[in-house]
């Protein structure tokens, strides 16, 4: 008999077992939520060899931590403060931070409130291989939760819960290592709260637990050179305190609160958007917003406010008869007179001479444009008064040569210089490094971390370089990240999705077991072909048709049937969900799904068994359906044509085989749906392909470019697809009403 | 409510009559009967209570049991009965189990006698806490308090005021923080630099600037929030049972059922001020007048102050036991 004991849980413990927070709904309800908090002595440190911890977590930080920092000889993990994760996430997640990190629940929870995309970045973190992250659940642990004093702040009591966590690691990690009778008690590793948070790192100290800042902490390891530039211009902020930021005059008004901001939008005063840059006009930009038909209108730097493209902005509309029309005239950053380019010098461009010329210059050149324009042109206008949600990301940049101060290549002078993006919708952004030299003349990622009232640009942050400007593999690189193209390699998650037997897969022999077979028709001694682009690896259709004996024609598309492979909410799935497509280079493919798929198993190559999905019509030699049906099947195509291949076995009188035939009958049938369609309204929006040729197969280098020849093959193709399109369509409208998607265009009456 | 015969009856008031009255439980004419309170029952709830009188010592059963919960929600002032500033809606049920002899009709009409007296009292708008507005003119707290009648054993009334006080006592109301946007009228500001009207902005004597609160935040979300506003200030109701002659206090049912009047005062006591009479009510078939009504008042004020300052001393008790020692407690685990 097992013994079961209820721990019960009296309501004077409410304190400590139940957790109560409020709640505030979309619909302005207020809610009481309270959460049940059961603490426990079990959760690991996740310390390898722990002495103290149950053996059967799996542990990830090494026994002895890292002993390769200055500060801490005797081995060391890091326990970093919410407001590191906050400011600095580009310095956690390079490849040379290599500590053993800690990470806590407070902590994971408060950066969860605080900014969703770090959040996600954050979960990223602590679940790729190569990173040594531990996540310390410390509220849930008995030693380590707290509860809430009176009068405390929620921060205060977050920052109490992380230095007890910090203490508690400190005291564990005796127990963790214990001392060896006949050996010299050896030197305990510590474990280390990093924190930019001052009156923290205080309160730390006082309780004797080890503490550090960012930047001191970075300038003890090893490969500090790199890592110090990763640092966000947040972080310089007590370094630095000498500039005297108070005496420097505001460019731009200050954000109003987020909750006014919230309130006026809800109020109908102020309007949401999304900030779009004007790209020929750098001190113009607009925000459609639902509540007028034309985009508010911003102009010039001051009413744009620090907005960057992509932006969530919140904007107030002027009064109506101050309404202006936009230009059509472009200004152009970087071609400013001399006298402001030369001034406009990263390092003292707040120096107000400068300012006043630089504002004169752009007043002007607004004025200019807009007192000329027809009232009629006009638009709403207004200016921004706060951002919602910034949505900054890493910018390929170059830098700016001539804002340079010293270009000798081995200064490794700490410099402030420009950084100008490559999207003309982005302003250019001030950063400081002490590898400029090097960087110049290199595609750059930087990125934003603040911009201040008093700067007339947006600080920011080096990232890491992608090579020469103008090489192939930087430009290519670049071109990936402006356009957001996800082209890493896909992670263990997403391969362990694929079948186990790799490139041996094969459909088994038929037989009811396998569960391949299931509902499946066997195909397999069709005359089915594909007709596809040249040096085309990834075949997803293939076609055939043969003549019945009651004189009708089957014809059949089969598609490779990728759904046998890909299960819905698979981290396979949601990675290809969020790829959307197979992105194309000239050299090179990113592929949607792995290679094995995409070109293997989900390819139906010639002479092999493949898994499919197939449409299959009788039709009439006229090209009228009779039938229709659709089954999941197993095929063997016979052959893999490419569009001219299939066009000279087609026009070759002397071929009378059945696949030629076949290529034949579905090439006669192509021309009548074509007819019938075009006879029905159809338009043709299709647009010249160009084929980009290479050097040579080795070199890769891309010698010329040629627009590819149309083959009547391709409108084979293409026929047929539509056709299995639209039959498809029907029958899933016809199946499910209520939740098909079908686009019905209004019936015109003629 | 449980049916008495006459003489049964008639033999209560007798003893009751005789020198020295005598009682069933032994109990003077005015002694209460044990009484035992908890707050914060309800843990979802704003705030609550549950007061027991007369319950059995050994196995907790018997006597009256009341259970009150108060309940906070956001309300829009102007649709429906939203009023500006709040306001207080206090609901009584019984459970059946508690009169297992009234029919459904009857219980109804029972609940719907207890609410009312309950609502003339706590919803009166002179008592009305003041921090239950949220937002001037748009938004306030409904306080919805209900009380649950789970069993009658004698004195419903002073059990579910003293609930009611308790959950009342124990209510937080969570701190909101309004938000506004302030629009400026007439100019917008020109996004010509030359002029100075930048400096105008922002200033506090800018009268053309009009405040509009649209909408308001929790500004700590972990915080129980405050109490309610004048929480002194909630009465207590204290029940003389008239027997020509005499009165007694926290009468058994078949005591009640022998009187043929009972007095209802509900008084509470400012500590600085003198003592505040809420309210009063007659019920029963007999007659009174004035004159003995206002000797009556006299010593129910005697007897309330000795409730109140009983029920006082245990809520704060309550509120320590449940915060400050819990949190001890936790700390030397």
């Amino acid at each position: 008999m097992p013994e079961i004991t209820i721990l019960k849980r009296p309501r004077d413990e409410a304190v400590i077992t139940q957790r109560m927070f409020f709640k505030k709904t979309a619909r302005g309800k207020v809610i009481k939520v309270l959460r049940e908090r059961y603490l426990r002595d079990d959760i690991s440190c996740g310390v390898n060899g722990c002495k103290a911890c149950s053996a059967t977590a799996q542990t990830v930080l090494s026994h002895s931590g890292d002993t390769t920092h200055k500060e801490f000889p005797t081995g060391h993990y890091i326990l970093p403060d919410t407001n590191v994760f906050l400011a600095q996430m580009d310095l956690i997640e390079s490849n040379y931070f290599t500590p053993p990190i800690i990470i806590l629940q407070t902590v994971m929870e408060e950066v969860r409130h605080r900014s969703l995309p770090l959040y996600s970045r954050l979960k990223a973190l602590t679940t790729t291989d190569e990173r040594k992250v531990w996540v310390f659940y410390n509220e849930f642990r008995s030693e380590t939760a707290i509860v809430r004093e009176d009068d405390e702040t929620p921060n205060d009591r977050n920052d109490r819960g992380i230095r007890k966590a910090a203490e508690w690691y400190n005291a564990h990690l005796t127990l963790a290592h214990p001392p060896i009778r006949g050996q010299p008690n050896v030197a305990l590793p510590k474990v280390v709260l990093i924190t930019d948070d001052f009156a923290n790192r205080q309160k730390a100290e006082k309780e004797k637990i080890p503490c550090i800042s960012v930047r001191n902490y970075v300038d003890g390891m090893k490969n500090s050179d790199q890592l110090l530039d990763l640092l966000s211009a947040t972080g310089s902020d007590e370094v630095e305190p000498t500039r005297a930021v108070a005496g420097r005059t505001a460019l731009y008004d200050d954000y109003l609160p987020m909750s006014t901001l919230v309130a006026g939008v809800k109020a109908g005063q102020l309007h949401q958007g999304h900030f779009n840059a004007n790209q020929y006009n750098y001190l113009e930009g607009n925000v459609p917003v639902p509540a007028f038909t034309k985009p508010v209108l911003l102009v010039g730097r001051e009413n744009m406010n620090r907005a960057v493209q992509g932006d969530v902005v919140v904007v107030e509309v002027f009064n109506e008869r101050e309404w202006k029309a936009p230009t059509d005239e472009v200004i152009d950053q970087e071609g400013k007179p001399s006298y402001d380019t030369k001034n406009d010098d990263a390092e003292d461009s707040e120096e107000e001479g400068d300012d006043l010329m630089v504002h004169e210059h752009e007043s002007k050149a607004l004025r200019a444009e807009h007192t000329k324009k027809a009232p009629a042109e006009k638009q709403p206008t207004g200016r921004v008064v706060g951002i919602i949600k910034r949505n900054w990301r890493a910018y390929v940049c170059h830098i700016d040569s001539t804002s340079l101060t010293s270009s000798n290549a081995t200064s490794l002078g700490l410099q402030t210089v420009f950084a100008t993006p490559v999207s003309r919708l982005l302003p250019r952004i001030r950063l400081r490094t002490r590898q400029a030299p090097s960087l110049v003349g290199n595609k750059i990622l930087v990125t934003i971390d603040r911009w201040e009232i008093t700067s007339r640009y947006p600080e920011g942050h080096f990232v890491r370089t992608l090579g020469k400007a103008e090489s192939k593999e930087a430009e290519q690189e670049s071109l990936l990240l402006e356009f957001e193209v996800p082209y890493r390699p896909f992670g263990k998650a997403i391969l362990d999705c694929l079948p186990p037997e790799g490139e041996q897969w094969v459909v088994p022999p038929k037989s009811a077991a396998y569960p391949e077979w299931r509902d499946r028709a066997d195909l397999r001694d069709l005359i089915i072909c594909s007709i596809d682009p040249p040096g085309c690896q990834d075949i997803d259709d293939a076609l055939h048709a043969r003549r019945l004996t009651n004189g009708n024609i089957e014809a059949g598309v089969h598609i490779a049937d990728v759904s046998h492979f890909v299960h819905p909410e698979t981290a396979m799935d949601n990675e290809a969900a969020a790829r959307g497509s197979t992105v194309y280079l000239v050299d090179k493919r990113i592929d949607m799904l792995p290679a094995l798929l995409g070109t293997n198993l989900c390819s139906l190559r010639p002479h092999v068994e493949r898994l499919a999905f197939s449409v299959i019509w009788e039709m009439t030699v006229d090209a009228e359906i009779v039938d229709v049906r659709f089954t999941k099947s197993v095929i063997a195509s016979k052959a893999a044509f490419e569009y001219g291949e299939a066009q000279l076995r087609k026009d070759d009188p002397k071929l009378n085989d059945n696949l030629t035939q076949s290529i034949r009958l579905l090439n006669s049938l192509a021309q009548k749906l074509k007819a019938k369609r075009m006879a029905a309204g159809a338009l043709n929006l299709a647009s010249p392909e160009v084929k980009i040729h290479l050097d040579s197969s080795e070199s890769s280098d891309p010698v010329d470019v040629e627009q590819k020849a149309l083959h009547e093959t391709n409108s084979l193709v293409e026929e047929f697809m539509l056709l299995a399109n639209t039959s498809v369509a029907k029958k899933t409208q016809e199946s499910f009403p209520q939740t098909s998607t079908a686009s019905a265009a209004p019936t015109y009456k003629l | 409510m449980a049916s008495t015969s006459k003489a049964e009856k008639a033999y209560i008031q007798s003893s009751l009559l005789s020198d020295p009255p005598l009682r069933a439980d032994g109990r003077g004419l005015i002694d209460f009967r044990t009484i035992a309170l908890e707050s914060g029952i309800a843990p979802i709830a704003n705030g609550s209570a549950r007061v027991s009188i007369g319950r059995n010592a050994q196995d907790g059963g018997g006597g009256t049991e009341v259970v009150a919960a108060a309940k906070l929600e956001v309300e829009s002032v102007g649709d429906g009965e939203g009023v500006d500033g709040g306001r207080v809606a206090c609901s009584v049920s019984c459970s059946p189990t508690a009169y297992p002899l009234l029919s459904p009709n009857a219980l109804d009409d029972l609940q719907h006698d207890m609410t009312s007296v309950l609502n003339a009292t706590l919803s009166h708008p002179t008592i009305r806490p003041t921090n239950l507005g949220i937002i001037p003119g748009m938004k306030s707290w409904l306080l919805n308090l209900d009380i649950i009648v789970f069993s009658d054993a004698g004195n419903i009334f002073d059990a579910i005021f003293m609930a009611a006080r308790a959950a009342l006592w124990d209510t937080k109301v969570p701190i909101t923080k309004s938000v506004q946007y302030r629009a400026k009228k007439g100019e917008t500001q020109a996004m010509d630099v030359d002029t100075d009207e930048t400096a105008l902005v922002g200033s506090a004597l800018d009268t053309r600037q009009t405040i509009q609160v649209a909408d308001f935040e929790l500004p700590d979300y972990w915080d129980e929030g405050v109490p309610l506003d004048g929480r002194q200030a909630w009465p207590v109701c204290l029940t003389l049972n008239l027997l020509p002659t005499l009165h007694f206090l926290d009468a058994t049912l078949q005591e009640e059922a022998s009187v043929p009047l009972k007095l209802l005062v509900f008084y509470s006591f400012p500590s600085d001020a003198t003592p505040l009479l809420r309210g009063m009510r007659l019920l029963g078939t007999g007659a009174s007048d004035l004159t003995q009504v206002k000797s009556l008042l006299k010593d129910g004020e005697k007897y309330a102050r000795n409730v109140w300052v009983a029920l006082e001393g245990k809520l704060k008790d309550e509120d320590f036991r449940r915060n400050q020692k819990a949190r001890e407690r936790f700390l030397n685990r």
